[in-house]
């Protein structure tokens, strides 16, 4: 299939179209709602289902009652939309149910703004809900990896029937670059066993988090926890690019990274040896390959769109020896390439935090 | 068991339905929600949609509703079993989806959910008890709490300055152009129990025929929260909260009239 | 009049007397036992055959542990005068 020139909403979209997403509820929230426009017509068209609920809260739960029906769903929303989805993460997490999660992050705390951000780290990746659970989430730093990353989520969903978020900021969400979709794939013939489906010539199914005695939910987390630690070994991404010779590392994700490149450029003609390692999981999280450049003296710049997120998870990787800077913007700010390129050379004299103000 | 059998020159005129689980329940001695699931499992057996059915359960008593009927059944969170079926009808059109929702759970946390269901005109059943108060964590006002009722969370009784107004949902949703069916019965005595069954009937009759949301709401006891025996209950029910919500059709959709017309022909 | 018999499943019932208020013929009391979970269960106790096999009890009971049964009723035995005894 020919590359196009595709808007990231409408790419994640008819991703999940092609990857056999059957039924999608979701509500407007810029700055993802392109997304859900597009599904309201295409899942139309091909006679699949199409919701948009009455809040998110509403949504997540119809997802989870699809989810539990047999349905490839997903739901998609910001920020803001995904504070009040949380309910049903958890839920969905305890009952083991797959679905899929896009969220186009925009700045925060509070309504804040519809500009791009990566706010939403610590939400998505350490408290998606009340209970010991972690999604799967991943990390696309351009449109084709938007489309690559959305196919992989409802295949890592129903393999671990787990919930996987895929995150982006605002940036590619609304960005258009050249993309090439993949083939649309047939839909499932049938709906799992385990799935709600009426109880005709079997004994009934339940779809649940509620277990009352404290043996019987630790049995479920010990199964959870086991579950994890699968995907944890298993399905750990990242991208590296001339680490092993780096003085300097910079760890970034997302839009971030992207703009870490132009400014790597800009550093290698300086003579500076500059690295990169780009977590496409969020979670699991790259961390014994943190751990094992560490090792060898390097120092470390991560840049986020946040105040420093992810900063804490490189910091528990490399340890309190190996020198860490961070260099973020906020609010709906994008970091610039001289931007980075100045924290780069504080990052080289001395480690440092520091927020860049607008 | 086979003292549940006829003997001989007998016959037998009435047995626990079969879509009712074989499990005892937890429920209070005298709660009426045992007889609203056993209503609904003598439903389910005469319509003959057992094995098409797909239960719903909330959060509050009848949280554990799932290990007590015989079909497949999830747990939705709080106030959100009318979303949670709306995810599973719109992927099942063909099965029979039904939520089963105390007031604390459709009145209040879930209110937003449920009009929304009605509005859509979810081809959905919804049976909602309404005991007028919060069973499960131990008695505290519910939205559908009668004007002065003590309770522990309104310890001078329900002052309608500080907590509002009691909640009349069916009349609510029968005001929803999406809503087929809207009802209000009572459990509190044999013959009620009867009507209430012929509602249930109804209800799922309708979301059979595919023509919109059916909901019916059963005045109910809490014997143990309201700290009176199941007959005094009863009692309480028939004495305080019919003259307050008063029981009735509020919305029969026309094509329903027109269905029920025909089976009494 | 109809006669019948209920059969009440002993370790469902939790006592709570619904049926014994909906009973016209006041048949039914508490058992002098408990049964497992503590509770004194209802018994039909009816010497005079008194039970009509309405179910009311069966209708308001919360528990579904009642079950019913009515006598068919047969048709009177015809006496034929005169025949001998063999």
């Amino acid at each position: 299939m020919a590359q196009q020139l595709l808007k990231g909403n409408n790419a994640f979209a008819e991703a999940a179209i092609r990857a056999g997403c059957d039924a999608y509820f979701g509500y407007p929230i810029t700055p993802q709602t392109e997304l859900l426009e597009h599904m309201s017509a295409r899942m139309i068209e091909l006679g699949r289902v199409f919701l948009q609920a009455e809040s998110e809260v509403a949504a997540i739960n119809m997802v989870y009652g699809a989810a539990a029906a047999g349905a490839k769903v997903m739901t998609s929303s910001s920020s803001p939309g995904i504070s009040l989805m949380q309910e049903g993460y958890s839920y969905i997490a305890g009952s083991e149910v797959p679905v899929v999660i896009i969220d186009i992050m925009r700045g925060g705390p509070g309504l804040g703004n519809i500009q791009p951000s990566q706010s939403d780290y610590f939400q998505v990746t350490k408290s998606a809900g009340h209970g010991d659970f972690h999604p799967i989430v991943l990390a696309p730093a351009t449109v084709q990896e938007a489309i690559d990353l959305t196919v992989l989520a409802f295949d890592l969903a129903q393999q671990y029937r787990t919930l996987v978020f895929v995150v982006a900021d605002g940036a590619i969400g609304q960005m258009m670059e050249p993309a090439e979709l993949p083939p649309m794939r047939p839909l499932p013939a049938r709906a799992p066993d385990w799935a709600l489906t009426g109880a005709k010539g079997r004994s009934p199914n339940l779809v649940n988090s509620l277990y009352l005695g404290a043996d019987s939910l630790e049995t479920l987390n010990l199964r959870l926890q086991d579950k994890l630690h699968a995907i944890e070994s298993a399905e750990l991404r990242y991208e590296t690019i001339d680490v092993d010779d780096a003085d300097l590392v910079i760890v970034a994700f997302g839009t971030a990274a992207r703009v870490a490149k132009t400014a790597m450029q800009t550093l290698a003609d300086e003579g500076i040896r500059v690295g990169l390692l780009r977590p496409i999981t969020l979670w699991p999280f790259p961390t014994e390959a943190l751990y094992d450049l560490s090792r060898s003296g390097k120092s470390f710049l991560v840049v986020e769109m946040n105040a420093g997120q992810m900063l804490l998870d490189v910091k528990a990787a490399v340890g309190a020896d190996a020198p860490v800077s961070f260099f973020g913007r906020m609010g709906g700010a994008i970091p610039m390439p001289e931007e980075i390129v100045a924290a780069a050379h504080n990052a080289l004299a001395q480690p440092a935090f520091a927020w860049a103000g607008a | 068991m086979l003292d549940t059998l006829p003997l001989e020159n007998e016959r037998l005129v009435y047995a626990r339905p079969r879509t009712l689980a074989s499990r005892y329940t937890h429920y209070c001695p005298g709660c009426t929600h045992g007889t609203a699931h056993r209503l609904i499992a003598e439903v389910l057996d005469e319509l003959g949609l057992q094995d098409e059915t797909i239960l719903v359960a909330s959060v509050g008593c009848s949280v554990f509703a799932y290990d007590y009927f015989d079909v497949d059944a999830c747990e939705a969170a709080h106030g959100r079993a009318p979303a949670m079926a709306t995810g599973i009808k719109r992927y099942h059109p063909d099965k029979i989806v039904f939520t089963y929702q105390g007031d604390g759970d459709l009145a209040s946390i879930g209110a937003a959910e449920i009009i929304h269901v009605a509005n859509r005109g979810e081809n959905i059943t919804t049976i909602f008890i309404n005991n007028a108060i919060y069973g499960m964590t131990g008695g505290q006002m519910a939205p559908t709490s009668l004007i002065g009722q003590k309770t522990t969370s309104s310890p001078f009784g329900r002052d309608t300055q500080l907590a509002g107004y009691p909640m009349h949902m069916a009349e609510l949703l029968a005001g929803i152009p999406g809503t087929a069916y809207s009802v209000r019965r009572s459990l509190h005595d044999a013959r009620h129990v009867i009507q209430a069954k012929k509602a249930i009937k109804t209800a799922f009759e309708a979301q059979m025929a595919g023509i919109g949301f059916s909901i019916v709401e059963l005045l109910s006891t809490c014997p143990t929260n309201w700290g009176m025996t199941p007959g005094d209950s009863c009692d309480w029910v028939r004495d305080q909260m019919v003259p307050v919500y008063p029981l009735g059709d509020f919305k029969v959709a026309d094509e329903l009239q027109q269905a029920r017309g025909r089976s009494k022909r | 009049m109809a006669t019948g018999r209920i059969v009440v499943d002993v370790e469902r019932c939790k006592g709570c007397d619904l049926c014994r208020d909906a009973c016209p013929p006041d048949v039914l009391r508490h058992a002098d036992f408990l049964n497992a979970k503590g509770y004194r269960p209802i018994i039909l106790l009816d010497p005079k055959h008194k039970c009509t096999g309405c179910a009311l009890c069966a209708t308001v009971c919360p528990d579904g542990c009642i079950t019913v049964f009515r006598d068919i009723p047969q048709p009177k035995e015809k006496i034929h005068h005169g025949a001998a005894i063999a």
